[in-house]
């Protein structure tokens, strides 16, 4: 059926349904975030951390760093605990599977730009 | 001269080169275009600029860490990559995965291809200057984006693949809300396969433009949408099945996508039916998959081998050549993706068209500069191509440096 303007109906009726996109910054509705988004890594529960390193080794692209337990931290058996270099993170998820004991976490907070690259280091 | 002697103006040969950073193009590539008026007579392709060094990077990494850095080779496709080479080191460590985790595999690579073609479809439309279909063709790939970013937690990156399996499952509850999403999917492609054959304003831009002949497609190497635009039947998925493609096919529901228009219109026409073909097949993969684990554990160390592991990514046949040694790292790892097969067509296809029509000859390919990091060059004289290794490369520079020093001793 050929006839002119084969997105004239579609036009018309563009113009008077609601606006397909979200004003994010002033909105969060209609943003559709799922349950199992892969956000902001989160060194969960480092209570059960063992200072293994296995999260520093798997992490494909280096963002964690073990460094000596601060005196804040939760003491870990080998002194070390990871910090991630939030920067360098492609939250790839692996250092959360391959925790063996589940301390790790990536968070469903999405709203990560940050000024400086001192703020993007976690703790 | 007398009035009625017909005056002939030769109009002089330009050479005009688009990129590689040019308005039309949003990747880094070079094409030198010689142009006679506003006839394209000689085409040369430059393309390298975006080399990354990811295959020797991924030498120095362990196997489980290089799944996600293929994936970033390409954001369009980073299912297939990161699939393929899952799948590639699962054939060097000869384990059979689950049958869920192969569905599962299967079903990401085909809503990747969804999402990926849709997106050609947008930019087509809007290199022909078509931009309000654009806009509507990208509103409704979100549909198929949130379907992606539900099972796997991220929008681009999806990493659903693992050595052994997939890492997600696709839980019971999300089921109807995908087979939803299929069907919305379903009536707008149908629509927007209307809007591409009927709507004047794109169907006479495309057709009988950037003709790549049969005989040519299958001597240059075309794959993909490419050359199936030209009959040329290659397909991964139907010629050699992997993962749950084989069931699949097994069936006999499913058939390659073919045109023998040989244009950039016949290649619009074979995306947008495999579009449709591809919701087809996300259902049947979701409605016959089986239960059951969803991952095998593997051992790290892979057992030295070669092999060599292809799928059918959106923009045609991906290699993944590995060589493995026996630890938990590549011997060597040589991608061949699909846009790098397709270069060699392009010269051709651009040669005795309109300068105006360029760029959507350039988009026909569907091109991912990200893809390729290698160096092709066109002689536009006598036809010949080159392509042109690593080693060879540095002498010609080595000896070109030589003559043309950069600054004075
Ligand atoms: S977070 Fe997990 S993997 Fe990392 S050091 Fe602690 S226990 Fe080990
Ligand atoms: S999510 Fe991936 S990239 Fe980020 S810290 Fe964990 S392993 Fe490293």
């Amino acid at each position: 059926m050929p006839r002119l303007g084969k997105m004239e109906r579609e036009l018309l009726r563009g113009a008077v349904s609601k606006p397909a996109t979200v004003v994010y910054p002033a909105t969060k509705r209609g943003l559709n975030i799922p349950k199992g988004l892969r956000g902001r890594w989160e060194y969960a529960e480092p209570a059960k951390c063992t200072g293994c390193k296995i999260c520093e080794r798997v992490c494909p692209s280096g963002a964690i760093e073990m460094i000596e337990c601060r005196p804040e931290d939760v003491k870990t058996k080998t002194g070390y605990r990871p910090i991630c270099h939030f920067d360098r993170c492609t939250l790839c998820n692996q250092c959360v599977e391959s925790c063996p004991r589940n301390v790790l976490r990536l968070t469903g907070e999405f709203e990560m730009a940050y000024l400086s690259r001192e703020d993007m280091v976690i703790y | 001269m007398t009035s009625t002697e017909k005056r002939v103006v030769i109009p002089p040969r330009v050479s005009i080169p688009i990129g590689p950073q040019h308005p039309a193009l949003k990747e880094p590539g070079m094409f030198k275009l010689t142009i006679e008026g506003e006839y394209i007579v000689d085409a040369e392709v430059n393309i390298g600029y975006n080399h990354r060094g990811v295959e020797k990077l991924a030498e120095s990494n362990t196997h489980i860490q290089n799944l996600y850095l293929l994936a970033r080779i390409c954001g369009i496709c980073s299912a297939t990559h990161n699939g393929n080479y899952a799948q590639a080191v699962e054939f060097a460590a000869e384990v059979e995965i689950p049958e869920r985790a192969k569905y599962i595999r299967t079903l990401i690579w085909e809503l990747d291809r969804i999402h990926s073609h849709i997106l050609w479809l947008g930019v087509a439309f809007h290199e022909v200057g078509f931009d309000t279909a654009f806009m509507y063709t990208w509103r409704d790939r979100e549909v198929v984006m949130d379907m992606l970013e539900s099972i796997s937690g991220n929008r681009v990156h999806h990493d659903m693949n693992t050595v052994g399996g997939v890492r997600r499952n696709v839980p019971d509850e999300l089921v109807p809300r995908l087979l939803r999403g299929l069907d919305r999917l379903e009536e707008r492609m149908k629509y927007y396969r209307d809007v591409v054959i009927y709507e004047k304003t794109f169907w006479d831009r495309v057709a009988g433009v950037g003709i790549l002949e049969t005989d040519v497609a299958k001597r240059t190497g075309a794959v993909g949408p490419t050359a199936r635009g030209s009959n040329v039947p290659v397909d991964v998925r139907f010629n050699d099945p992997t993962q749950a493609y084989i069931p699949m096919m097994d069936t006999g529901d499913f058939e390659m996508v073919l045109s023998d228009r040989c244009d950039v219109a016949g290649r619009s026409v074979v995306r947008v039916v495999e579009t449709l073909q591809a919701i087809d097949m996300c259902r049947w993969l979701l409605q016959n998959m089986p239960d059951g684990p969803i991952r095998e554990r593997v051992r790290p160390r892979i057992q030295p081998n070669e092999v060599l592991a292809r799928h059918e990514a959106p923009r045609g046949e991906l290699i993944h050549y590995l060589v493995t040694n026996g630890t938990d790292k590549p011997e060597r790892i040589k991608v061949r993706a699909p846009t790098h097969a397709n270069w060699v067509s392009m010269a051709h296809t651009l040669r005795g068209n309109y300068l105006a029509d360029a760029p959507i000859i350039l988009a026909a390919i569907d091109p991912c500069y990200s893809c390729t990091d290698r160096v092709v060059i066109v002689d536009a004289e006598d036809d010949t191509m080159e392509l042109v290794p690593l080693d060879v490369m540095r002498v010609r520079a080595n000896k070109w440096y030589k003559m043309h020093p950069r600054r004075e001793e």
